[in-house]
């Protein structure tokens, strides 16, 4: 190959890197909002054992940060014109590339199994919902703030409360059909009207479920990380190859 | 013809001394629902005739014949409750009621309904529903990329120099 096409060749390796490492630290940047979970949701995962979108999070917080990190070594080693360095490159980034797709992966998968249908979501709260275990506690809390803030009650509607068994039935059943988070409040957080709401006054009580939000916040965190991944991950594939050929092409 | 009118008079008063009841109804009243797995949710006697008298509530558990009384004041017009909540009963049994008020006795016809079975939560079945088609495509492609990857970094460090 000509000295010419060579530099050629160069440029877009390292404008390619260049690109590259922005995106890897954006997808630090989304990975470290997933993590946080702004949302409060984790305890639907957590307490169901199925939290792996929030490990497939932190796994994209260190291969974003490390796909930065080394597309900056990349430029360098391509503006050295070494083979040496560019092999070490090649090397780190097919490691990182692996990471990351175990993250993309796992993340789009997870997703299917707690939000695929409303079923598991409905069990957990049944189950967990007054309970006085310490995933009980979470779940409570959990449920309890969205019902309040979303204007929700149960997962699929107040119904669930009536037609499945639960701890919050045995334990409060014969004063509660469902609880208070599901009735309609004044900005002074009293509850507007208690005695209509333990009835079922439909005017007092929050009619849609809950799993509706559930689903869409997780789905949220899961495109983040699986998606927003997928697409990083193409564009390394797209800079291997270049750099590939490139490493080909020194002598 | 004077006699059947005095006797259909004397008939009258009897046919408005009669207290409806019913379970209410969802589309009419209201309410999400009225019949639960423990309790009924029954339309009140009506405010103006019977307001601030004291009823009472009879009801029969079938199959076993036993009779239970709940004592109310019947609330005065205007109503806030859309109804009368009898607490405290047995899932997927049948129950005859009837309302009474004191004093002045007059009855409603009888009800009877059977209360909601419940469904255990355990029987919910909370395995994988299905695979959506964004896990398929992600784990497909990335898997084939993968692949790729691996051929062309033996490739090229095979086939260089």
């Amino acid at each position: 190959m000509g000295a010419g096409a060579l530099t050629c060749l160069m440029f877009v390796v390292i404008a390619l890197n260049a690109i590259a490492a922005a995106a890897g630290l954006a997808l630090f940047a989304v990975a470290i909002w997933v993590a946080v979970d702004g949302y409060k949701l984790y305890p639907i995962s957590g307490v169901s054992g199925k939290d792996d979108i929030f490990a497939a999070a932190w796994i994209a917080i260190f291969t974003g940060f490390a796909f930065f990190l080394t597309c900056i070594y990349g430029i360098f080693a391509a503006l050295k014109r070494s083979r040496g360095f560019m092999m070490v490159y090649l090397i780190i980034m097919f490691i990182i590339f692996l990471f990351e797709c175990a993250s993309a992966i796992t993340a789009a998968t997870n997703r299917d199994y707690l939000v695929g249908n409303s079923n598991l979501v409905k069990k957990q709260m049944l189950q967990y919902f007054a309970d006085s275990s310490t995933q009980g506690k979470q779940i409570t809390q959990t449920w309890n703030r969205v019902m309040e803030q979303v204007e929700c009650c149960g997962a699929d509607g107040p119904s669930d409360w009536i037609q499945y068994n639960s701890t919050f039935k045995q334990m409060f059943g014969s004063t509660y059909i469902w609880p208070l988070s599901c009735c309609k409040r004044l900005s002074t957080f009293e509850v507007e009207d208690k005695e209509g709401c333990m009835v079922g006054k439909a005017s007092t009580i929050f009619p849609k479920g809950c799993f509706q939000h559930i689903e869409s916040v997780l789905s949220r965190y899961t495109w983040a990380v699986s998606w927003y991944g997928f697409s990083v991950l193409m564009l390394v594939f797209f800079t291997l190859v270049i750099a590939m050929i490139y490493y080909m092409q020194l002598e | 013809m004077l006699a059947v009118l005095f006797v259909l008079g004397m008939l009258c008063p009897l046919n408005f001394a009669e207290i409806e009841i019913r379970l209410l109804d969802p589309k009419i009243d209201g309410v999400l629902t009225s019949k639960f797995p423990n309790s009924f949710l029954l339309s009140l006697p009506n405010c103006s005739l019977y307001g601030d008298s004291s009823a009472e509530l009879l009801y029969t558990e079938l199959p076993s014949n036993e009779n239970k009384t709940e004592s109310f004041i019947v609330p005065s017009c205007p109503v806030s409750l859309p109804g009368f909540l009898l607490k405290n009963l047995k899932n997927g049994t049948t129950y005859n009621m009837q309302y009474k008020i004191a004093g002045v006795n007059d009855t409603s016809a009888n009800l009877t309904t059977t209360t909601t079975n419940v469904i255990d939560y355990q029987q919910i079945d909370s395995g994988l529903p299905a695979r959506s088609g964004a896990m398929v495509v992600i784990t497909v492609i990335l898997s084939v990329a993968m692949v790729a990857l691996l051929i062309g970094l033996i490739i090229s460090f095979l086939f260089s120099g």
